[in-house]
């Protein structure tokens, strides 16, 4: 997969330490490693500490990446979820939480309130499912990768991603049927 | 390679993939767009695309400049541009003593080398190693 790797030209630049490269790697990376690390942490600053650390990684290694081994995007995002992991790792060993806390989940102050709580909502039933659930949604549905680099990131076959994608589905349909039903009751 | 499908793999695609026909791995997408012309492959999308409006109310957050800018600050800059700025300090007859200090700014600005190991991180085409603790 990774000969047709679209970002194998631009990552060669930023490993040769071409500028220009670097500014447009970051433009086209970081909102995809941000929103990544905002959904798994729900914690801005958190998130913003992870992209740092995630093109601390990439500058480090740019010059001795090898096309035709892995995607760089999905390299990327393998970096990114590993990095989250670990901060979710120590999170529950401070606090002994075992979900992400919730923080505001809505971008933009034009969002309205209504608009706010729904995103919360979202955030809160993807939080509740299972960690590789949560990571195989998050990776497919919210950035876009397909289903052999989502597998290839979480490190599981397509067969195992795409269970993991339909129980994550079937739990998240669960969780707003359960939460419209409280809704009709109040 | 295109891949035969029938409605009950129809169906499957979409409990995992949803409604949209996109995120479906490629070799399905022709047999798809088929099955998903007829009233039962119509309803199964539709479900699922339910549950992706759903999901999209949880938008992205915007990434600031500030963020950017220190990303990009934190990049290394190449060994020619660093040796360009040795010699635009050079031809101005800076004095040998801040010649010695700009030679020592552009040292700091070459390029880690390539064969520096990343310090316990993920390298690239380590995707297995880079998923141990998965």
């Amino acid at each position: 997969m990774s000969e047709q790797d679209p970002d194998a030209g631009l990552v060669a630049r930023v490993g040769r330490g071409d500028a220009a490269a670097t500014r447009l790697l970051v433009a086209a990376k970081l909102p995809r490693v941000l929103a990544l690390a905002a959904r798994m942490l729900r914690d801005t600053a958190a998130a913003e500490d992870v992209a740092q650390e995630a093109f601390l990684r990439v500058w480090r290694t740019a010059g001795a990446w090898q096309p035709g081994r892995a995607r760089f995007d999905t390299w990327l995002h393998t970096v990114v979820l590993n990095l989250c992991r670990d901060r979710l790792r120590r999170r529950r060993e401070v606090t002994g939480e075992t979900l992400p806390e919730p923080v505001d989940p809505a971008p933009g102050a034009e969002t309205t309130l209504l608009e706010a709580e729904r995103a919360r909502q979202v955030a809160d039933a993807i939080a509740a499912l299972p960690d590789r659930q949560r990571e195989a949604i998050l990776l497919v549905h919210y950035q876009d990768l397909s289903g052999a680099e989502a597998a290839a990131a979480l490190g599981v076959s397509v067969e195992a991603l795409e269970s993991l994608l339909a129980r994550g589905r079937r739990g998240l349909r669960a969780s707003f049927a359960l939460a419209q039903e409280r809704d009709d009751r109040d | 390679m295109t891949e035969q499908l029938d409605l009950a793999r129809f169906r499957a695609l979409a409990d995992a993939y949803g409604g949209s026909l996109a995120r479906w791995p490629a070799a399905y997408r022709s047999a798809a767009t088929r099955l998903a012309a007829t009233s039962e492959g119509a309803d199964v999308l539709a479900a699922a695309a339910m549950l992706d409006d759903r999901l999209d109310a949880w938008r992205d957050r915007p990434v600031t400049n500030g963020l950017s800018a220190r990303i990009v600050a934190g990049a290394p800059m190449s060994a020619s541009l660093a040796s360009r700025a040795r010699l635009w300090w050079s031809g101005i007859g800076v004095a040998a003593a801040l010649a010695g200090a700009a030679a020592g700014t552009a040292a700091v600005l070459v390029t880690v080398p390539a064969d520096q190991a990343v310090d316990g991180g993920t390298s690239f085409g380590e995707l297995a190693d880079a998923g141990d603790d998965l």
